[in-house]
Parts: structure tokens; C-alpha cells; sequence
């Protein structure tokens, strides 16, 4: 996994687009075309861009930049899945916690991943979260998101 | 000065307020041209420090502001972008005042046919965003044409690749697409170990503008602020486009330049143009009566609940209006550039900010700004989902801002080639005939051959 | 370790920039009322947001503060129309400006699924009733001379219009073919544009041959000397633009009221519903907005209610039945 090869990297990054421009274009098929003027329907320009993005991704294949990945660290990824992870259960549990609860928790994690102690933390999650709330739901009458309790 | 809050939004916001203090006209109009030219510059801060453009046209002013920005050179970038701002405002508006009725016939003449290739145009700008490779500039801006595609489609009002999903019946909100690619993306990359060393903000050193770059620096403001004033004058074309033509056409033009890694010049071109263009789009709006951006949408909306109609009536009817406007707008101007240079300082010490409140801050406002455009949870995973991609795009060394160029122009590229070759039944010689659409063919032919043509002529001197 | 002296004062720096920076982001979303015009600034919904709603509501004292309109154009209507159904289906303070337009592509059921039952209807206050128009130096100097070259040559007779393919402007100008007798109803010629105003740059740049829409996108240009109305589709003429004949006038009995009214998200309380029908009726029968209507070339037209709701479902059914007739629709 050291090493891609020459221009390696970048024939994977043109297989992954091929993959997407084909999909992307078969998924043109699937559009319920209703009546159109002229020679061009909705789905055609599905099509036209995906093929021209095949085209590319060939290009890209044939002729690569010499461009290399630095490989991945497995450490990096230990700290952005948690990243990930707590914006994907920030979106779940919003309906249910409530914008203060989620926001919170979720600030308190990526506050520890950038170096900060519990005390700092919490500290910047809750007076940032309440700031944040203050403004939009009682100032602006914007919602966040208010939970289950406060419907 | 953030993801999403644009100038519209903040003319949207505060015009009633303004309606209900029952304020004259006129100092209604100064101060939404103040607020206008206010929020544009803020958003010009976030691109340059943060490297989260806030609306598309300022997604090209991170390429060299924010390469500015981590050699400690943030102050000078925000420096140039106000005055550079103020150059292309103050002057877009004498072409204003001296040429509105003239140019109106321009923004007639640019029929679908022209807009197809004013496109190409702009497409064939992209080999100037390219570190390395024209075709993953290509890739990029294809990918953002695909992004665009998603949702209902303009023309014939049938749902494209929605795959029966509520939440993607409206398309993807620009703003989902540029917080997602650009601030999250930026977010996972300062989570490694090695980035989060390299990309280590320099401290500040000179806040302030050297005669040498400032001179260096103008023809780049007056040329840009050309050509982004004719392309704000066509209705749709918009800041987003003349910034991208303006950042190209100085990369072509200038040599030596280092475009790309921080070039003062990098940051005063895509500014200047983006504010004559918005000069330049109240043509359509005073003249025509057809809105060439939101900001004049929202606008004409103000003028009509004033009893004022824009329109091709407007400079016989009401002519203090159209001056009124023009004055207001060169105040805002002045207003912003005497409120901003003092404070350019104070912004650029944000980045001094500890890393773990600056950080879970920007993931907040990331967050916050997604979920409030449609209160929904789904634009939340959406700008993860965009992250993660942005995030591999980087590492595969795509460049970002033509993406979000594809995104801007999907729709536009797509409706006007489609209603062109309906006019043309189906003849591709409609992208030929025009006068307007072979000089944006030569101009575009003259981009792709000048590197070469200004190296062979540099050459020559030299030898 | 930092000092906690330095903490606070981080997280102090920090809170202030959260402040200044949130005021931005703040401003996304009024807290007040809001009318969402489904087409571009210009148009006759933007008329219909701008006019009647934000400025007479908000003149009369009908609602609180003023109200924000917002242009969200796609689909003709298509997308606004999706994006209440979907994402603002309980939000109280939002009304959507509303056409025959809308009934006709719900008519076509090409909403994408969506149907008349998925918001509420609230009223019409007015309507416009439809106009064919061509530039000053045209060749067709009447509706005749259109509608011949329509039948000899569709394909060279571009008709551009605010309306999607098979939107209410694209109708009436089959409805107006059927009734002249062309046959092949497909091969005419339309082009759709976001709204009538950037479909007027069409006509005026002389690129299209023919503009068909709505009397009030007609009458500023129409003083200003660049455009002849061929002919209006009402019933009788219209004082705004009185030297313009009717198509029944002229031998071509057709006749296409494009009116003016709002929905609703289905989700809102009825106490709210009916407050929403109790200030666009009050509204219709102002004589601020009898003004206002009149000198935008717009009839009186009014229904609200539950008597609006079933009259939008007439014309929805009747929309189909001529798009099927027509063989534009399955």
C-alpha cells in the first residue's frame, strides 16, 4: 500500500469517476421523461454529462499526473471517524434531543479531538451551544431543532 | 460573514424593518447598498481566513486568499480585498451612469445561444485552476454539473436522479455544497496529524499593503473590473462567473505571477470583479425590469413596495431614482472601505484564536448554517456526505472552485443550450452566427493559446 | 497546560466571534411572515408576493411587520411547490403566490406526484387574462397572420413564454392552434423561459417570433411603443391596454383567465387557515388593491375559501381533460 506506482494514484481516482459517471448515467434512465420540446429531454443531459465524464475519467486513465498520495494514517482516522460518527448522530438524535442536548455533545467531541481538556471542553461547548440558541431561537425565532419535550 | 449569508439574505432580513421605521426612499436605498457591499465583503473575510467562501462568487477568492492567510499574510489579503472591492464598486459605477441605457441592449442582445457559449467561456477558465492537471480542473467542474442536475428539472418540470427522496425534490442548496467541500472538507484534513503541523497558521507579520503591490495590483483591479461589469450586466451571469473569468484572464495575463500560492493580484481579481459585476446587474434590473442576481430580486422588490417599477419606463418616468441609486451605491462603497481597512487587523487575529474553540466554532456555524436553510436534518449528513468526498478530492489534488463553478452554472449551461437548439431546431451553427457568440469564441480561443503566445513573445524580447 | 485565566479569556474571544459572526448566519430565516413567488423577480407571481400580499397586507395592517418575499423559480412553480409540500408543510407564516398556472401543471400532474390536496387554497384576488404579443417591426400584424405561419411553418415560429413546456402560457397557445384548426399541436414551436420578463428580452431582441403570457407583463412595454399585443384572450377589452383586440374579436373564440391567488402548507392550523382567507378576502375587496389591479391590467376576479378550493379543483379536471384532448398528456 506504500506506494501507488507511477501516476498510480491518480488511475485509482479515474477508475472511482468512471464508476460514478456510469452509474450516474444509468441512473438517467430512471427519469420519468414527460412531453419535451426539441431534440433534448430532461434525461439527455443526464447522459451528456455522464458521458463526457467517462471520456474524462479515460483520460485521466491514459494519462495521469504524477501526482502521489500520501498514504493514509490509520491515527487521522482515529480522530476524524469520531468526527464523522458525531455529526452523523448529531443529525439523528436532533429531532429527539433537541438542538442544546446534540449541539453540545457534539462540540464537547470535536473540542477533545482538537486538543482540549474535559474542563475546556465543556466549558466552550456549553457557554458556545447556549450563545448559539440564545441568538437564533429567542432573538431571531429561528428553531433549531427543539426535541421531543419543548413540541 | 459566514457560510450561506450572502447579501441577500441580509437585504431580505432587514428590509422590513426598515419599511416599518418608515424611512425616505433614498436612505433606504444607501443603506441596503451598504449593507450589500457590507455582507459581500464579510464573506470575502471567511474565504480568505477560512477558507469557506460564503457565496459562490467569492469561492475564487480562497484560492490565493487563503494561500495568503497561512503564510501569515492574512491582513494584506483582506487589506487588498477591500480596496480592491472599492475599486471595482466605484468605477462599475460611472459605467453605470455613463453607458446603463447602451448596455441594456447588450443584456437584450445575449439570447440562450450566447449564454451556451459565454459558458464554454467560462469553462475553458478553468484550465487556469489547475495546480497541476487541465482534466481533474475538468473532472471537478463536471462533477459539480452533475451535482446540479440533481432535483427538478427547469424545463420541463420532471425530477431528475431524486431516486424518490423528499429532501432532493429542491436540488442541493449551493450553500450545503460549499460548506460541505469546502469548510468540513477543511475540518477532517486539520484533524491529521501531519496537516494539522504543516498547515500551522504563520503569525501575522504586515497588516499593511506595500506602494509596490498596490500599484502592482491596480491594472489587475481595472481590468477585472471591465469584464466583470459587461458579464453582471447579462441577467444570470452573474459574480460567480466574472470572478472566475477575471482570476483566469489576470493567470494568463500576468507573467511572472504566483497564482495560485498567494499572489496579492490573486485576491484583487475575483473582488474587483465581483463587485462591478453587481454594479453591473442593476442595468438589467433598472432598465429591463429583469433581475440580473438575487441581491437585485430582492431589490426590485424594495422599489416596487416604494411605488417605484422598474422597468423600461423607469429613466423617463422617475430618473432620480436611477441617479438616487448610483450616489447610494457609491457611498455604500466609501462607507465600507472607511468601516474595513481600520478593522482588518482585528479580523485577521480570529486565526489566533485557540485551535480547540476556533475549530468546534467553525463545526457549529458548519452545522447551524446547513440545517437552517430548510430546517432539515438531511442537509446536516449532506455537507458529512460532501466533506468526506471534498476531502478525497483533496487528497487526490482536485481543485475545488471549479466544482462549485459547475454547481453555479448546471442549470444555466443546461436551460439556455437546451432552449438554443430548440430555437435552432436542433442546428448546432445557432452557437456560430451571433457577433457577440464568435468574439466569446475568438476571446475564448485567445485564453487557451495566451500562456503560450505571451511566453514565445517574452522570449523573443529577451533574446 | 494553560492557565485558567487563559482558557476563559480564549473561550471569551471565541464567544465574541461566535456573536459577531452568528448575527451573519442569523439572518438566513425571518422569523415573521413570508411569501414565496415560485418564478424569478418580474413575473406576474413576484406581482402577485409583491403587490397584493407584501405591500397591501402590509399597508392595511393585516400581519405583523411586513412580509418577506422570496423568489424560488423552477419548474414553473414545480420547485416552490415541492419545497412546501416537503419542507414547510406546518410553517404558519408562509403563503405562496398562486395561478392558473399552478392549477394547470397540477392539472398534468407534473408536480412530481404532488397533487391540489397537498397544500391548501386560500383565495384569488384577481385575474390576468392572457395576451399574444410580437415586436413593433413584426411581419404579423394580426393574430391571423401568427397563427398562419404557425400552421405553414411551426417550426420556424419560435413562441416563447414565463411557463415550462405544457405550462399554462404553453396552453393557451394550443388551446388557441386546436381552436384554429392545426392539427400537428406538437410540432409548435414553444421555448420556456423562468418568467415573462426574461421572455420579453426574447421578443425585444427580436430572436423569438412570438410572446405569449399575461396582459400585465404586456402593458409597460406595450406604452413604451416595442411591442403590438395581437391579441388578448378575455372576454371583452381591457381598459390597461384598450386598443387591444380580443381573439374572439378576430374569429378565434378562446378565452384564458390566468388568476391570481395563494396556497398555503397543508400542515398549518385551521384557525390560522382561516385567518389567511379572511385577509386575502379582506384584501381583494380594498380599494387600495381595485387601484393597484387595475392599473396592472388585472380583472376582478374572486373566490376564497372552500369555494376557491373546489373551483381549483374544476379547472385542475378540466386542465387534464384539454391536455389529454390536446394528446399532451396520457
Amino acid at each position: 500500500m506504500k506506494s501507488w506506482g507511477e501516476g498510480g494514484a491518480d488511475r485509482l481516482s479515474a477508475l472511482i469517476i468512471l464508476g460514478f459517471s456510469l452509474a450516474y448515467g444509468y441512473a438517467g434512465k430512471f427519469i420519468q421523461v414527460g412531453f419535451y420540446n426539441g431534440d433534448i429531454g430532461p434525461h439527455h443531459w443526464i447522459y451528456m454529462v455522464a458521458s463526457v465524464m467517462v471520456l474524462l475519467g479515460f483520460g485521466l486513465v491514459l494519462r495521469p499526473t504524477q501526482h502521489e498520495f500520501e498514504t493514509e494514517v490509520w491515527e487521522d482516522w482515529r480522530k476524524r471517524l469520531p468526527l464523522v460518527g458525531v455529526i452523523i448522530i448529531y443529525s439523528v438524535f436532533l429531532p429527539y434531543t433537541g438542538f442544546l442536548g446534540a449541539m453540545i455533545a457534539m462540540m464537547i467531541v470535536v473540542a477533545k479531538l482538537f486538543g482540549a481538556n474535559w474542563k475546556q471542553a465543556i466549558l466552550c461547548s456549553v457557554i458556545l451551544s447556549l450563545l448559539c440558541l440564545l441568538l437564533f431561537d429567542h432573538l431571531l425565532g429561528i428553531s433549531l431543532g427543539r426535541g421531543l419535550w419543548l413540541k | 460573514m459566514l457560510p450561506g449569508i450572502g447579501p441577500v439574505n441580509a437585504i431580505a432580513v432587514l428590509f422590513p424593518i426598515v419599511y416599518t421605521l418608515e424611512v425616505p426612499a433614498a436612505t433606504v436605498m444607501i443603506l441596503f447598498a451598504g449593507i450589500y457591499y457590507g455582507s459581500q465583503y464579510g464573506n470575502s473575510i471567511s474565504s480568505i481566513l477560512l477558507n469557506v467562501p460564503g457565496t459562490s462568487a467569492a469561492a475564487v477568492t480562497t484560492i490565493d486568499g487563503y494561500a495568503m492567510a497561512k503564510q501569515g499574510l492574512g491582513g494584506k489579503a483582506l487589506a487588498m480585498s477591500a480596496i480592491a472591492s472599492f475599486i471595482g464598486g466605484t468605477i462599475s459605477i460611472f459605467f453605470l451612469a455613463l453607458f446603463a441605457p447602451k448596455l441594456a441592449e447588450l443584456a437584450i442582445n445575449f439570447g440562450p445561444a450566447e449564454y451556451t457559449v459565454l459558458m464554454v467561456f467560462a469553462f475553458i477558465a478553468l484550465s487556469s485552476f489547475s495546480q497541476g492537471s487541465l482534466l481533474k480542473a475538468i473532472i471537478s467542474a463536471f462533477l459539480g454539473l452533475a451535482i446540479a442536475a440533481i432535483g427538478i428539472d427547469s424545463t420541463t418540470g420532471v425530477s431528475r436522479l431524486t431516486f424518490g427522496m423528499m429532501e432532493l425534490y429542491d436540488g442541493i442548496d449551493f450553500i450545503v455544497v460549499v460548506i460541505g467541500f469546502f469548510a468540513v472538507s477543511e475540518i477532517l484534513i486539520m484533524l491529521g496529524q501531519k496537516e494539522s503541523d504543516q498547515s500551522k497558521m504563520q503569525p501575522l507579520t504586515s497588516l499593511w499593503i506595500t506602494f509596490k503591490e498596490m500599484t502592482g495590483s491596480l491594472a489587475t483591479s481595472l481590468r477585472s473590473c471591465v469584464s466583470g461589469f459587461l458579464i453582471g450586466v447579462l441577467p444570470g451571469a452573474g459574480g460567480t462567473i466574472a470572478s472566475f473569468i477575471a482570476y483566469a484572464t489576470e493567470k494568463k495575463l500576468l507573467r511572472p505571477n504566483q497564482f495560485g500560492s498567494g499572489d496579492i493580484r490573486g485576491v484583487a481579481a475575483p473582488e474587483s470583479a465581483n463587485n462591478s459585476a453587481s454594479v453591473g446587474s442593476f442595468i438589467p434590473l433598472l432598465i429591463l425590469g429583469v433581475p440580473g442576481s438575487e441581491t437585485t430580486a430582492v431589490m426590485l422588490g424594495g422599489l416596487i413596495s416604494f411605488g417605484i417599477k422598474p422597468g423600461p419606463l423607469l429613466l423617463e418616468t422617475s430618473p432620480d431614482v436611477f441617479w438616487g441609486l448610483a450616489a447610494s451605491m457609491f457611498i455604500g462603497n466609501l462607507f465600507l472601505i472607511i468601516l474595513n481597512l481600520p478593522l482588518v487587523g482585528l479580523f485577521a487575529k480570529i486565526l489566533q484564536t485557540p485551535r480547540w474553540i476556533l475549530m468546534p466554532l467553525i463545526t457549529m456555524l458548519c452545522v447551524v448554517g446547513a440545517y437552517t436553510i430548510n430546517g432539515s436534518e438531511f442537509d446536516v449528513l449532506l455537507i458529512l456526505i460532501f466533506g468526506l468526498i471534498g476531502y478525497f478530492l483533496r487528497r487526490a489534488d482536485f481543485p475545488l472552485a471549479p466544482l462549485i463553478l459547475g454547481v453555479v452554472l448546471g442549470d444555466l449551461i443546461e436551460t439556455n443550450f437546451r432552449r438554443a437548439m430548440i430555437y435552432s431546431g436542433g442546428d448546432v451553427i445557432i452557437f456560430f452566427e451571433s457577433n457577440i457568440c464568435l468574439t466569446l469564441w475568438i476571446l475564448a480561443a485567445v485564453s487557451l493559446l495566451a500562456p503560450t503566445l505571451i511566453n514565445s513573445i517574452q522570449k523573443k524580447i529577451h533574446s | 497546560m494553560r492557565k485558567p485565566m487563559q482558557s476563559i479569556l480564549g473561550i471569551l474571544t471565541g464567544t465574541a466571534i461566535a456573536a459577531t459572526t452568528m448575527l451573519g448566519v442569523a439572518m438566513a430565516k425571518p422569523g415573521n411572515t413570508e411569501c414565496i413567488a415560485p418564478a424569478g423577480a418580474g413575473g406576474g407571481w413576484d406581482f402577485t408576493c409583491r403587490v397584493p400580499a407584501a405591500q397591501v397586507m402590509g399597508d392595511m395592517g393585516l400581519i405583523n411587520g411586513t412580509m418577506a418575499v422570496t423568489n424560488m423559480s423552477g419548474a414553473g412553480g414545480g420547485k416552490a411547490y415541492a419545497h412546501v409540500v416537503t419542507k414547510r408543510g406546518d410553517d404558519e407564516n408562509l403563503i405562496v403566490a398562486a395561478s392558473m398556472a399552478t392549477a394547470a401543471r397540477l392539472g398534468q400532474n407534473v408536480y412530481s406526484g404532488f397533487k391540489a390536496s397537498d397544500v391548501r387554497w386560500v383565495g384569488a384576488l384577481g385575474a390576468d387574462y392572457g395576451a399574444i404579443a410580437v415586436h413593433k417591426d413584426s411581419q404579423f400584424k394580426t393574430l391571423g397572420d401568427l397563427i398562419t405561419a404557425m400552421k405553414d411553418n411551426p417550426r420556424r415560429t419560435a413562441i416563447v413564454g414565463g411557463s415550462s413546456a405544457g405550462g399554462w402560457d404553453h396552453l393557451k397557445v394550443l388551446i388557441l392552434a386546436d381552436k384554429a384548426g392545426i392539427s400537428d399541436l406538437k410540432a409548435i414551436n414553444y421555448i420556456s423561459f423562468d418568467n415573462g420578463g426574461t421572455a420579453m428580452l426574447e421578443i425585444l431582441s427580436k430572436r423569438a417570433d412570438a410572446f405569449t403570457g399575461d396582459i400585465s407583463e404586456l402593458v409597460e412595454y406595450e406604452k413604451k411603443g416595442n411591442i403590438r399585443i395581437l391579441a388578448i384572450l378575455a372576454p371583452d377589452r381591457i381598459p390597461a391596454v384598450p386598443s387591444a383586440k380580443t381573439a374572439k374579436e378576430q374569429g378565434y373564440d378562446v378565452i384564458g383567465a390566468n388568476w391570481r391567488g395563494f396556497y398555503v402548507p397543508k400542515n398549518i392550523s385551521n384557525a390560522r387557515y382561516n385567518e389567511w382567507v379572511d385577509i386575502v378576502t379582506k384584501v381583494a375587496n380594498s380599494s387600495q388593491w381595485a387601484d393597484l389591479s387595475a392599473k396592472n391590467g388585472l380583472a376582478p376576479f374572486k373566490s376564497f375559501g372552500k369555494d376557491f378550493e373546489n373551483f381549483v379543483g374544476g379547472q385542475i379536471g378540466k386542465v387534464a381533460q384539454i391536455s389529454t384532448d390536446l394528446g399532451f398528456m396520457k
